[in-house]
């Protein structure tokens, strides 16, 4: 024993074995405690995970290779190519970028083939013939050539190309196309031949099998010109959270730094650019990180006082259980501070325990409540003093609380009681909530909330804290209310149901706890409701407005000369796709669809397959000359009656719909595609097939049936989701945090049970004495615990509901586009609230009669 | 020597000058004392007797310095405890006054042996304890290293009264020390009292007990609150 402890009186010093005399205590402490730490850790651990999620989006949505640090340039010398190659290759493996991938491309130049002019592009890539697709030969020593180029030149396996000192040909590969393989991403610019660029630009490439060779090539052709190169660095090792991400762009940058030093040095004609890719994205993920923190800060202390409060009771039923020895120990001269101190080493145990308990599931438990499961190690630490935080906090709360309770109950003055509790009484805290309330709502309508200029949206901590606000207010003026009407229940004689009679005496005699058990379980199941109400809402607009956007799940453009004669689209996919011609006149769309196949292939705004045929009947309508109007349906405020649309005949509406696919609620009309001129087919600006079909599905049946397509467009990658992923996953924690209070709520009714055992089996032995069936007694606790669940699920949900209806249209981070977001159906969260509250009740209404049923009445009355 | 309202004795350790006692209840201020005044004497025991809700725990609290009266003076020898702050009171508390209270169990950390429980009283008033010696006095030899819940009502009550000696208090304060005993442990109480009584440190007693009463050296009666009698055994 060391001197210090020597010195301490032995009640503090066995404080810490005191605890052992009562299981439930520790019990309860280390669970309040664990709740409170876990609502702490997973805060932390959800915004870092919210940022490793914005990683994770965008590196999907990004070409692989392009994460690292990407060197281009073209009009390069043989030499100055392969000396920037070089270079590339060694600074980049002394900045840990181990694998090096180069590639050179000729200009269009054209070769003699048998006495027919070939445009082709020579080029060499490391290892491209390894991901190249064989449809003939393979040999790797010779040229590989596309299926295009062998067929549009005649070309075969064997053929010599350009000089003799190159090799033959020895492969033809199926020809690239977009969307490629992650392998091909970042070429697609040089290695994708594209057939729009007009003749000059547009040539088909051959795969030389070496990079000398390359450059025998480009020496050996006479109109080789220079070579557009390019070095990538691919790793199988992709940033998952903000701070790989952090990592990758300063190695990013510092190979940059570094390669443009050593390049500078060279004095070459031309430099390469040296393009960081990735810095927007580690810019966007962090930006995301703080947002979802700042806007889940607001609920996150509510439920962080909450879960203090709750340790302040349970420090007060210590203190309630303590109570002959606060005071015995008060008489012989210990102080207030002393006997705080006294709590804390009983408490801190537990108190410890449940924090670590609560740390440890947070971790354990993220992948379940947060949006991705990799998190960076500081977070982890921060995290970690965060949970230390709350236990100090938890400590300290214990040790005031023993404090106060101890110089209310023995020190006070007479004179003076119950003044300064009175008056916490009577201020008027739902007063005050609620002004905070019509602030946060100034804000939110004046459209701080979400505001969307870049990819993640400027979100107002203040505004997003409209609904929970709105839930406390009401929260506190039900508990308020609940409060006087328990106070002046005394009036109320239900003697005629007894089971009411006595539920409503219990309630009243135990006001502080009921009124706590509501407050808590009506902000639980109203944070319940909000969370995932708004959630649920920014889900479903993303679904619907990304559809909107692009008009189906993928969509590719092909050239008008496919459409002219018949319908491109290949049957594998003609069950799920449409095509789909598309105008602009000023401020108008116009779109060309097919009414048969529209309704199979695009969006269909809500509506039923049946329902859009119905909606496109009217198109249907034969003309009787070719000088009659053609029908039109309009769009949004665009004008009716006969129109005239440009290079296309003239229209008539004859129907009219608020909003439609791709055109949403702007001015246009829809016309069918049927009754359109080989002429005005070619008029349209762009013809596009679009499809349910994955966006890999489609293009490959393309590509199988020879369609030349481009501007592709997948609706997930092409639609920028991250500010309603951002709104998203701040209220998925708030759904979580929900999940918490209600569990705080169920413990502090099962606790408020407990810790009047001993009354309840009193009054319940007695009653069943004087004739009480044991039916109508578990019937009275039945109402009396039924009541307060029933108050709190629906006010919870009412309130919760109405703050999300107001907050969801005013978060839309993307208002320009159809439809406006709004409140999922939540029955399912009510009757499984319901639920939840019915199991808790018969619980807790078990608890109180089996008290009843195992109590000896001698013992009771004795002591 | 009968006297009511102001009582003086000639050596007193504690005393009470016009003490008035109000609670705040729903139906209203309740007086509890009202206006009472009178002496400990510094030896013997001084019982405060009276009907339940006389105010005699009340009264009691209030000379342990463990409640303030809402009126009135208490005297510490020739300390007005009443000019105290709550730091010297406890001072007070912890060097001089020596409080027992109804419930035997009360008195004791269950959590303590029998032995620890003396060591733990002398330590907080800063003092050592020979707790052997002390439980033979008690007539509790053999119990330093028992659980406090091993011994009889009357066994703790006496192991109580054990603790006040331990801490080598000036005065001891006793509320009820037999209500909630049966007459053996009774009995056990009245003889730790009556060896109090030989020795030098002055006992206060509240009760209604008449075995109490009949024990005491000075006897206070209270009824609603007023004092209405103060006799000592050899002044009449």
């Amino acid at each position: 024993m060391t001197g210090i402890f020597r010195n301490v009186q032995l009640p503090w010093r066995a404080a810490a074995r005191a605890a052992f005399t009562s299981p439930v205590t520790i019990i309860v402490t280390a669970t309040t405690a664990l709740l409170v730490a876990f609502v702490a850790v997973a805060a932390v651990l959800h915004s870092a995970a919210a940022g490793s999620a914005a990683v994770d989006y965008q590196t999907e949505n990004l070409c692989a290779q392009a994460v690292p640090t990407g060197v281009d340039g073209q009009d390069f010398s043989i030499q100055d190519a392969n000396t920037v190659i070089a270079d590339a290759r060694a600074q980049g493996a002394k900045h840990g970028f181990d694998t090096a991938i180069a590639a050179k491309y000729s200009s269009p130049v054209v070769v003699d083939h048998q006495g027919t002019p070939a445009k082709i592009k020579f080029a060499y890539r490391d290892r491209a013939q390894d991901n190249l697709r064989v449809v003939r030969g393979g040999d790797p020593n010779g040229i590989w050539i596309s299926e295009t180029m062998a067929e549009d030149f005649g070309m075969r396996l064997g053929d010599q190309l350009g000089g003799a000192q190159l090799p033959p040909v020895t492969a033809i590969y199926a020809d690239l196309s977009t969307p490629t393989s992650q392998w091909w991403c970042s070429e697609s610019a040089y290695a994708v031949p594209n057939m729009l660029a007009g003749d000059a630009e547009y040539a088909q490439v051959a795969w030389l099998p070496s990079s000398d060779d390359y450059d025998t090539a480009m020496s050996t052709t006479d109109d080789a010109g220079l070579t557009t190169l390019s070095v990538r660095f691919p790793s199988d090792q992709m940033p998952h959270t903000t701070g790989e991400a952090q990592a990758q762009s300063e190695r990013n940058d510092a190979l940059i730094t570094t390669l443009t030093n050593t390049i500078d040095s060279r004095d070459l004609e031309t430099t390469p650019s040296l393009d960081n890719a990735f810095e927007r994205p580690t810019e966007v993920a962090s930006d995301a990180q703080t947002t979802v923190f700042t806007s889940i800060l607001s609920l996150t202390v509510i439920s962080l006082l909450v879960g203090l409060a709750g340790v302040a009771t349970v420090t007060i039923q210590w203190c309630q259980r303590r109570q002959s020895e606060l005071r015995l120990l008060w008489s012989r001269g210990a102080s207030p501070t002393a006997l705080g101190l006294r709590a804390v080493l009983e408490l801190a145990a537990p108190l410890a325990i449940g924090t670590v308990l609560g740390a440890v599931l947070a971790r354990v438990l993220l992948p379940w409540y947060a949006p991705a499961r990799a998190v960076d190690l500081w977070p982890q630490v921060l995290a970690g003093l965060a949970a230390l935080g709350t236990l100090l906090i938890a400590i300290a709360v214990a040790g005031t609380t023993t404090l106060f309770w101890v110089h209310r109950r023995f020190a006070r003055v007479p004179a003076r009681p119950g003044r300064l509790r009175r008056g916490w009484r009577y201020v008027p805290w739902e007063l005050l909530s609620g002004g905070l309330a019509v602030a946060a709502w100034a804000r939110l309508s004046a459209g701080y909330a979400a505001a969307s200029d870049g990819p993640v949206p400027t979100v107002d901590p203040a505004a997003l804290a409209f609904p929970l606000l709105v839930l406390l207010t009401v929260v506190l003026l039900v508990a308020r209310i609940a409060q006087l009407l328990l106070g002046r229940s005394h009036y109320a004689s239900w003697w005629r149901v007894p089971a009411a009679q006595l539920a409503m005496r219990r309630l009243a005699a135990s006001r502080g706890p009921a009124i706590g058990v509501l407050l808590v379980g009506a902000l639980a199941v109203g944070a319940l409701a909000t969370g995932s109400g708004i959630a649920n809402a920014q889900s479903n607009a993303m679904l619907e407005k990304s559809n909107m956007f692009i008009g189906a799940n993928s969509s590719v453009q092909v050239t008008a000369d496919t459409v002219v004669d018949e319908n491109p689209i290949p049957k594998e996919v003609a069950g799920s796709s449409t095509l789909v011609g598309e105008k602009e006149d000023g401020d108008v769309t116009i779109l060309a669809v097919d009414p048969e196949d529209f309704p199979k292939g695009a969006w269909l705004e809500g509506r039923t397959q049946e329902e859009m045929s119905e909606v496109l009947a009217p198109l249907r309508a034969q003309r009787q000359s070719a000088s009659d109007p053609i029908p039109a349906i309009r769009v949004g405020q665009a004008p009716s009656g006969a129109i005239e649309l440009p290079s296309l005949p003239g229209a008539e509406t004859v129907a009219a719909v608020e909003s439609f696919t791709k055109i949403g609620t702007n001015p246009g009309y829809v016309i069918s595609s049927d009754v359109l001129s080989h002429q005005e087919r070619w008029d349209m600006t762009t013809w596009s097939i679009w499809s349910q079909d994955s966006l890999e599905r489609l293009s490959g049946v393309l590509n199988d049936a020879q369609v030349y397509h481009f501007a592709v467009k997948d609706r997930e990658a092409e639609f920028n989701a991250m500010p309603f992923l951002v709104i998203e996953w701040t209220f998925g924690f708030v759904t979580a945090l929900g999940l918490v209070l209600a569990a705080v709520a169920a413990v502090a009714l099962l606790l408020a049970v407990e810790v009047r055992r001993r009354q309840n089996a009193l009054s319940g032995t007695f009653l069943l004495r004087m004739g009480l069936r044991q039916r109508a007694l578990f019937g009275s606790h039945l109402l009396e615990l039924g009541a307060l669940a029933t108050a709190a699920v629906l006010t919870g949900v009412g309130i919760g509901a109405t703050g999300a209806v107001l907050s969801v249209p005013l978060l839309d981070p993307a208002p320009w586009l159809n439809p406006i977001p709004d409140l999922p159906n939540l029955t399912p969260l009510v009757l499984a609230s319901l639920a939840g509250g019915g199991l808790v009740v018969l619980l807790a209404g078990w608890v109180a009669v089996r008290a009843v049923r195992t109590a000896s009445i001698g013992e009771l009355i004795r002591g | 020597m009968a006297e009511t309202g102001t009582v003086m004795a000639a050596k007193e350790v504690l005393r009470a000058d016009a003490v008035h006692v109000d609670y705040r209840t729903p139906a209203g201020p309740a007086t509890a004392v009202a206006d009472v005044s009178f002496g400990v004497p510094d030896s013997g025991v001084t019982v405060l007797a009276g009907r339940s809700g006389s105010g005699k725990s009340t009264m009691l609290r209030v000379l342990g310095l463990l409640e303030w009266p809402s009126t009135g003076t208490v005297w510490y020898g020739d300390t007005d405890t009443g000019s105290l702050r709550e730091p010297q009171r406890r001072e007070l508390r912890r060097a001089d006054l020596a409080v027992v209270f109804q419930n035997p169990s009360d008195n004791l950390l269950e959590y303590l042996s029998v032995g620890d429980n003396l060591r733990a009283a002398a330590q907080s008033a800063g003092r050592d304890c020979a707790s052997v010696e002390l439980l033979e006095q008690l007539g509790l030899p053999g119990s330093q290293d028992w659980r406090v819940t091993a011994l009889s009502g009357g066994q703790q009550q006496r192991l109580a009264f054990g603790c006040a000696l331990a801490r080598g208090s000036s005065v001891i304060l006793a509320d009820e020390p037999t209500s909630q005993l049966d007459n053996a442990s009774a009995d056990l109480v009245l003889d730790t009292l009556r060896q109090l009584a030989d020795g030098a440190i002055p006992v206060l007693v509240a009760s209604h007990d008449p075995r109490l009463i009949e024990l005491g050296d000075h006897l206070a009666r209270l009824e609603d609150g007023r004092l209405v009698d103060f006799t000592s055994a050899g002044a009449s």
